[in-house]
């Protein structure tokens, strides 16, 4: 696969990104680029895939074996959601459960391209703190500019309302509830998700964002907000917003 | 299948594991240190070095949970604590005590030794006996 580094639309330059509707991801294998389109990634949808991660851990003579499997889960949501592609010989797209004729080699990257989220590099560094609101930048893949080349917007701002000790114990303890099969001394750690917690805080603590529209209208009312925030985003911006990856975090003031 | 914050003898043998390497823990550092200077460092060293718990790593995952729990509470933070928390901190702290048997504090300087028959704090230097 080619370089599949998205051309980047910056928020502070009045970039939106539009949740709604189709969304499609391109990548180049070889010499020819491959679109798949999709259609809207639910919060139920990416609920199902955040319970198909396998995370297990297991002491294997002086070492551990940890085990982090989002690709069979990622390739399942493809699967699922994928209406249509581009870019292929053959009629095969036409015929009843065409998307699982499609090799894992293109599967893979199109589940990784869903999953392009990150922290924005620098965000915050611009403005002071402002204690009562907790600012996380998220830098996302999205879109496409053309067959081959995915867009992206870079500064995506989601505000929190301060996070209380409660709240770090009830993240900390879901990172901590875990089970063991085969027993204690040699048996395997089935690690806890977190994910649904981490919806519940988003939507409780969420207080407003930039950079997202819907129905071509910036996504400003609360209720929009968390209704049609993107699942992998409001779990990727709660994790920065717990790693203390925000500015108020940085200042010892996370709490 | 075991719920670890249920297995709780589990928890106090992983606390008390815990408890053993952060003692040794200079040592291996140092170790590790003098090794990185000589160079005269392989894969065998860094398996010895390395953090080993006799447990599946879940039930240390929990006890540096519960540890920070007891370090809130400590601070004066009040928490409804659940069957699973409050059994952890009973462990937790069984486990200490036992650690303090093992490893009898300095009386000079409070650090803890290596055994009950040390003759001289590892730390301040001074005589125990």
């Amino acid at each position: 696969m080619e370089d599949t580094q998205p051309v980047l639309q910056k928020i502070s330059d009045g970039a939106l990104l539009p949740l709604d509707g189709e969304r499609a991801v391109s990548f180049i294998d070889g010499k020819f680029p491959y679109t798949f389109y999709f259609s809207r990634l639910t919060q139920g949808d990416w609920q199902t895939y955040f319970e198909g991660v396998v995370y297990t851990t297991q002491n294997q003579r002086e070492s551990q074996l940890t085990v982090l499997d989002m690709e069979n889960p990622g390739i399942d949501l493809v699967q699922q959601k994928l209406i249509r592609v581009e870019g292929y010989r053959g009629d095969f797209a036409s015929k009843p459960g065409w998307q699982a004729k499609i090799m894992p080699r293109h599967l893979r990257p199109a589940a990784w391209l869903l999953r392009f989220v990150g922290p924005c590099d620098g965000f915050g560094e611009d403005r002071p703190f402002d204690p009562e609101c907790i600012e996380v930048g998220l830098t996302a893949a999205w879109g496409i500019t053309e067959p081959g080349k995915m867009s992206g917007y870079e500064g995506l701002i989601h505000r929190f309302a301060p996070v209380t000790a409660e709240h770090r114990r009830k993240f900390y303890r879901a990172s901590s509830e875990s089970r063991v099969v085969g027993g204690s001394r040699n048996g395997k750690t089935i690690h806890a998700l977190r994910h649904r917690l981490l919806f519940s805080f988003y939507d409780e603590l969420i207080l407003s964002v930039d950079g997202y529209k819907v129905r071509d209208q910036p996504l400003t009312d609360l209720n929009d907000i968390r209704n049609d925030m993107d699942g992998f985003h409001k779990v990727k911006a709660v994790e920065l917003l717990f790693a203390g990856a925000s500015k108020s975090a940085d200042a010892g003031q996370g709490e | 299948m075991i719920t670890v914050s249920q297995d709780h003898d589990g928890v106090r043998i992983a606390a008390l594991e815990l408890f053993e390497e952060q003692l040794h823990r200079h040592d291996a550092d140092r170790a590790l240190a003098n090794a990185l200077i000589s160079g005269d460092i392989d894969d065998a060293l860094l398996a010895k070095l390395s953090p080993n718990s006799s447990l599946s790593p879940g039930y240390r995952d929990f006890v540096v949970y519960v540890l920070w729990l007891k370090s809130m509470i400590g601070a004066g933070v009040q928490f409804d604590l659940t069957d699973g928390e409050a059994e952890g901190l009973r462990a937790i702290e069984a486990a200490r005590q036992e650690f303090v048997t093992k490893h009898p504090p300095c009386r000079y300087c409070g650090y803890f030794q290596y055994s009950t028959v040390s003759m001289r704090c590892h730390k301040c230097r001074k005589e125990l006996r």
